[in-house]
This record gives C-alpha cells, sequence and structure tokens, in this order.
C-alpha cells in the first residue's frame, strides 16, 4: 500500500492521517467502549424512566434507604475520581512515587464503595426486598434497584482488578502513561454513571 | 497527538481538587432539591439540569476530553446525548399509554 493510501490527507474527515481523531488506537477504542457501555447504562436507566412513568405510586426512597449512607457512597466515588485524575497527571509528568500513591488511594475508594454497597444490598435483602417483590408494595422498584446499582457495582469491581493490576504494574516499572490514561477513563466513567443513579434512582 | 498537560505537583493536584469542591457541592445542593416539596415535574428538570453538569465537568476536566480532537469530542457527547433522549422518547410514549389507561390498576 502506498503512503498516500495509508494516510487520508489533511483536511479530510478525520485529518489526523493514521490516527482517527488524533488519539492512539488504544484510547479510541477506550472512547468506543466508553460510548456503548454508557448507551448500555442509558437503556437501563431510560427503562427504571418509563417503569417510574408508568407506576401510579412509587416507595419513598427516603423511608428505604438511609440517605446519608448513600451520600457518603457517593462522596467516596468522587474522590476517588479526584485520585485518580491527579495519578494520571502525575503519570503524564512521569512522577512515578506520585501515581503509586494515588493508584492505591483511588483502589482504597473503590473497595470501600463496594463495601458500603455490599452492605447497602444485604440490609435491603435482609428487610424483605427481592427482585420481584418487596416490603414497599411495587415490584419494580426493588428490580430496578437490583439491576442497575447491580450492574454499576460489576463496573466497580472490574475497575479496581483494572487499577490493581495497573497499581501492580506500576510498582514494577511497566506501567505506561496510556495505560494509566485509559485504566482512568474508564474509572471516570463508572464515577460518572453513579452521577445519573444517583440523582434518578435516590433522588427523583 | 493531543497534547495532555504534562504538569504534577501540588498546584495541579489543587486544580483538580477544586473540580472536586464543584461536585462535591452541586451534589450537596442535588440532595437538598431532592429532599424539597418542589412539584416532581421541576425537580426532575432540576436534577437532571445537576447531573448534566456534574457529568459535563467529569468529562471534560477528569477524563481530560477538552485536550482532544474536536470530532472526538462531538462523537461523545452528541453521540450519547441523542441516543439517550431518542431511547427515553420512544418507550416513554408507551409508558405514558399506560399511565394514561391505568393497565397497573
Amino acid at each position: 500500500m502506498s503512503d498516500s493510501q495509508a494516510a487520508p490527507a489533511a483536511g479530510s474527515l478525520f485529518g489526523e492521517g493514521s490516527l482517527p481523531f488524533d488519539i492512539g488506537w488504544q484510547k479510541l477504542m477506550m472512547w468506543v467502549f466508553i460510548i456503548t457501555d454508557a448507551l448500555l447504562f442509558a437503556g437501563l436507566l431510560v427503562s427504571y424512566g418509563v417503569v417510574r412513568v408508568a407506576s401510579p405510586v412509587w416507595p419513598d426512597q427516603n423511608v428505604a434507604f438511609d440517605m446519608n449512607y448513600i451520600t457518603l457512597m457517593t462522596f467516596t466515588l468522587i474522590a476517588s475520581s479526584w485520585s485518580m485524575v491527579c495519578a494520571v497527571s502525575a503519570s503524564n509528568a512521569g512522577n512515578k512515587k506520585h501515581v503509586s500513591t494515588f493508584l492505591w488511594l483511588t483502589i482504597f475508594g473503590g473497595v470501600s464503595f463496594l463495601g458500603m454497597q455490599v452492605y447497602e444490598w444485604s440490609h435491603f435483602i435482609h428487610e424483605g426486598a427481592r427482585l420481584t417483590s418487596n416490603p414497599w408494595g411495587v415490584a419494580h422498584f426493588s428490580a430496578s434497584f437490583f439491576v442497575i446499582t447491580g450492574f454499576h457495582g460489576m463496573h466497580v469491581t472490574t475497575g479496581v482488578i483494572i487499577l490493581l493490576i495497573v497499581a501492580i504494574r506500576s510498582a514494577k516499572g511497566k506501567a505506561t502513561a496510556i495505560g494509566v490514561e485509559n485504566a482512568g477513563l474508564y474509572w471516570h466513567f463508572v464515577d460518572l454513571v453513579w452521577v445519573f443513579v444517583f440523582a434518578l434512582f435516590y433522588l427523583v | 497527538m493531543s497534547e495532555h498537560p504534562a504538569e504534577s505537583g501540588k498546584k495541579v493536584y489543587l486544580q483538580h481538587a477544586k473540580i472536586l469542591a464543584v461536585l462535591a457541592t452541586l451534589t450537596v445542593t442535588m440532595i437538598f432539591i431532592g429532599e424539597s416539596p418542589l412539584v416532581q415535574a421541576p425537580k426532575v428538570f432540576l436534577l437532571l439540569l445537576g447531573s448534566g453538569t456534574k457529568a459535563m465537568l467529569i468529562i471534560f476536566y477528569f477524563m481530560h476530553l477538552r485536550f482532544e480532537h474536536k470530532g472526538l469530542v462531538l462523537t461523545v457527547l452528541v453521540g450519547i446525548f441523542v441516543t439517550s433522549v431518542l431511547m427515553f422518547l420512544v418507550p416513554a410514549y408507551d409508558g405514558g399509554y399506560i399511565l394514561e389507561h391505568s393497565l397497573y390498576k
């Protein structure tokens, strides 16, 4: 293949030769993944919205949940997002010591969030909530809760595993800046999803 | 390749902390809105506005989308937003129909 075929001319749709959107393939694939995963969560939240619109009654979240506890979970996740962006900044600057510190802080935040979610789930189940029924009368309420927060929790678990791998690789001096950045993109996405879950499920 | 700021140290971490403070403030504000005696429709609107603002802060400042190619920014934002709205509009019509005809009663 000649050079003119391999690299689109400047000013074309991409305009950046062999780098669509002017980024490397790893980051581009991460963004493609994030878009598709965001649409998946959008589908879940939209389904929940339709169920809410169609249900004549809906339980008061303040009765079913401890809102102070949910707020603490939210702050934990936001704070872990801060430590992650600091790790990415440190990685771009080549500050390996700071990368390691912030990555472990982020992992701590993620594990704390998961621990709180496990407690919240067990408390909810202990109160009688199941996928098909619950003491508050509207079956869709607990079904939406388990599906949406469960799916999100699964993403957090995956994020913690990815961060652990990156942190270990960082300690061995094997982690690359793009590796840390992609892990960061994923982690921020997990935080981003929680922003909407928190607002639409717990506050509306 | 797009350039990201290769800065590190307290100054950069504090800049990120400022965004964190704004996110925390928005979260607290949204909790107050959620617990206020407002009618459902404006409450949902305000909460979506708050969530959208938080999402934009995370996307542009934490995910560094503001440093990326304009094409990527448009693909991410317009793609997700337009599809989500379309996704809601189609089944919401059915939801409204179900509510109107009281199929749940």
